[in-house]
């Protein structure tokens, strides 16, 4: 997968890419359970209306063939997403790039791990900021920093009272 | 009686001394068990009637594309952008995969 995504931004095919999701909680926390990766992603021509449609081209004549809305990738199902907030764009340009198995793979900080995840707010998004601040991998005033600039200072407040301060 | 306060602790314990195994092989623990994962959301999925993982991240792209076409064609705009999806909207059914 790390391959096939290095590919991809060496072509041009997408101009930068950065897990998040699950898979990039695990960098931080420890394993948890997850059906598929999430890849965030900015493309050459974004207001295409099919703008995905040349990753997944890409990814077809790397013999990886799209599967649902995604690719399948050995076991895993990948779901391509490109940026769709000032929130997701922060996070892909300021990516880390970490070494998976001898292979760099880039990956979203925690910290905006941390407020994606708050700006979805289900459960189990609730649990991903709990492991993040309980890993240390992030800190609560990072998150509230964070959480403010992309004016989620009052979804951090209701999640603070409930799970932090309670 | 088996101390319950006890073994929840150690198991606590257990599970967070995972988070210092490295990234890759934490990757591959969660990958050892997507099957099951996977085929207790399949029977989710089939109780409800519906995809109950649809990727909310997908969601609010769509939402964002909407608003956009919409500012260019100057029509009246959809509304606000959320990264939330609610199960079983049409916007969450069907994608393919859940949000991990």
């Amino acid at each position: 997968m790390a391959t096939l995504l290095n590919e991809l931004r060496e072509t041009g095919v997408v101009l930068d890419y950065a897990l998040f999701g699950a898979v990039a909680q695990m960098r931080y926390t420890e394993p948890v359970a997850t059906l598929d990766v999430d890849v965030l992603v900015t493309v050459p021509e974004p207001d295409r209306i099919d703008v995905l449609s040349d990753v997944y081209r890409a990814c077809e004549r790397c013999g990886f063939a799209p599967e649902g809305e995604g690719v399948r990738v050995g076991t895993w199902p990948v779901q391509f997403v490109p940026v769709f907030s000032g929130l997701t764009r922060e996070a892909l340009e300021q990516a880390e790039s970490v070494d998976f198995d001898g292979v760099p793979l880039r990956v979203v900080r925690a910290v905006h791990l941390a407020v994606i995840a708050l700006s979805v707010g289900r459960a189990k998004d609730h649990a991903r900021v709990l492991g993040l601040l309980e890993s240390r991998a992030v800190r609560a005033d990072e998150v509230e920093r964070l959480a403010g600039l992309h004016g989620l200072e009052e979804k951090w407040s209701r999640f603070r009272a409930r799970f932090v301060d309670a | 009686m088996p101390d319950v306060p006890g073994i929840l602790h150690r198991q606590g314990e257990w599970q967070r001394s995972l988070a210092s195994l490295s990234w890759a092989e934490k990757v591959r623990m969660a990958e050892a068990v997507r099957g099951s994962v996977e085929a207790m959301a399949r029977l989710r999925a089939a109780e409800r009637g519906g995809d109950p993982v649809g990727c909310p991240y997908r969601a609010a792209a769509i939402r964002e594309r909407a608003l956009l076409e919409a500012s260019r064609r100057g029509g009246p705009r959809p509304a606000p952008a959320t990264p939330h999806a609610q199960p079983g909207t049409p916007s969450s059914a069907g994608s393919g995969g859940p949000a991990a």
